[in-house]
């Protein structure tokens, strides 16, 4: 199978790779299956993705499913088309942006995720927020989820519409309307919940 | 329509959100059985009962046994062998011997694909639970190998019902069952992949490629 890297401005065709590393600015509009991608630089694809990892560093934007085994973003991510990301193990330092839908066994953010729905086995968000105006106009990001579903979910700085899920800690700052719980529950002061349904017991922060 | 919400689903049968999502990722629940309806509480997420607590017993049985992505190609219909000889269905216990000897004239062939195979063992079970004659059991897989025919898939619900003095059988998308008129009998409600599951499972060797 083929090792393709890119450098400077370019297209990239569909089909199946070992690995592809792109640097500068680079699309395609067919499916790409490959073992390892890796993009630094602006990357536009409007076909189905499947890789065993993808590291994302620069700008990327799709319009097709995503499906791989690890996701690590450390740049932008967007999708614009809500189709879906999914993944055994997702890992955001940047920005996932996405219309549509997230699937991942574990999903860890320490940057910012905007998407419709996120499900899984353990979901990890927290999202620096800061008081500080100037920052606040300059880096007006946050993460706003409509809906999260899963076993385990930890969140600080994140706005939710509905949280469902078996132990649920919602840290600092944290904005949800509903939640479902049949576990655990713990609820940091400086959040707002609104309702609260289920069979589960209070606990402290761990 | 027998519809189990999420919430139950995961209470009835023990499994976590995590696995209920990883198997829907590995595509051992088809995505088309995750249905959603408005409630009081909002969009709420429902499954075709029966033939998602047979799934996820299947998973929860095999899943020590065999990897997501072997359960996977065992359950999905894709993977399924291109044909299977009439010797090779006398082994299947889930097929009414006394059908055998119609299939080819039925089907025009000697060897079957894996929907002939669903379907006759659909109507095999059909017979079996509302009591059909032998004759009525062939007559019936005559009548209803055109209609399966032009869905092609084993995702559809077989309804079997009685009008006329006679047994019919119509295949509607999974899982949406259909409602008659007052003057039609439903004799007998069956999924198609429910079937192919129990088979594929049972006889692994014989469907699995």
């Amino acid at each position: 199978m083929q090792v393709f890297n890119m450098e400077g401005f370019g297209k990239i065709t569909g089909g199946q790779y070992e690995s592809i590393h792109l640097e500068g600015v680079s699309s395609c509009s067919e499916n790409i299956k490959a073992e390892n991608l890796h993009i630094e630089g602006v990357f536009t694809c409007s076909g189905e993705i499947q890789a065993g990892t993808m590291l994302c560093e620069g700008v990327c934007d799709f319009k097709s499913n995503i499906r791989v085994k690890k996701l690590v973003v450390e740049g932008v991510f967007n999708e614009k088309e809500g189709t879906k990301i999914e993944a055994e193990e997702i890992v955001c330092d940047g920005v996932i942006k996405t219309n549509g839908e997230i699937y991942a066994d574990v999903l860890r953010a320490d940057g910012c995720i905007s998407a419709k729905e996120i499900y899984g086995d353990l979901i990890k968000i927290s999202t620096h927020y800061t008081v500080n105006i100037f920052k606040k106009i300059f880096n007006p990001m946050k993460s706003e989820i409509k809906l999260i579903e899963a076993t385990t979910i930890e969140l600080s700085g994140v706005t939710v519409d509905t949280v469902n899920g078996r132990d649920i800690t919602i840290g600092p700052n944290c904005k949800v309307n509903n939640i479902d719980c049949n576990g655990t529950i713990f609820i940091d002061g400086s959040s707002t919940v609104g309702n609260i349904t289920g069979d589960f017991a209070r606990r402290e922060y761990k | 329509m027998n519809l189990i919400s999420k919430k139950d689903l995961l209470a009835i049968t023990g499994i976590s959100y995590g696995q209920l999502y990883r198997w829907k990722r590995e595509r051992l629940i088809p995505e088309e059985w995750f249905i959603k309806q408005s409630a009081y509480t909002g969009q709420e997420t429902f499954f075709p009962r029966e033939q998602i607590l047979s799934r996820i017993k299947s998973i929860l049985d095999m899943k020590d046994l065999y990897s997501l992505e072997e359960l996977a190609k065992i359950l999905s219909p894709e993977t399924s062998v291109a044909t299977i000889s009439l010797k090779d269905l006398e082994e299947v216990d889930e097929i009414d011997k006394r059908i055998l000897s119609v299939l080819p004239e039925v089907f025009g062939k000697e060897s079957f694909e894996f929907f002939e195979v669903a379907l006759t063992a659909a109507i095999s079970q059909a017979a079996s639970k509302i009591g059909l004659s032998e004759k009525e059991m062939k007559e019936l897989l005559r009548r209803s190998t055109f209609g399966a025919r032009s869905k092609k898939t084993t995702n559809v619900l077989c309804t079997v019902f009685y009008v006329g003095e006679e047994y019919h059988a119509v295949f509607s998308p999974n899982p949406a069952p259909l409602s008659f008129d007052s003057s039609i009998e439903v004799k007998e409600q069956l999924s198609l992949s429910e079937i192919t599951d129990t088979i594929k499972l049972k006889y692994k060797s014989l469907f699995v490629k």
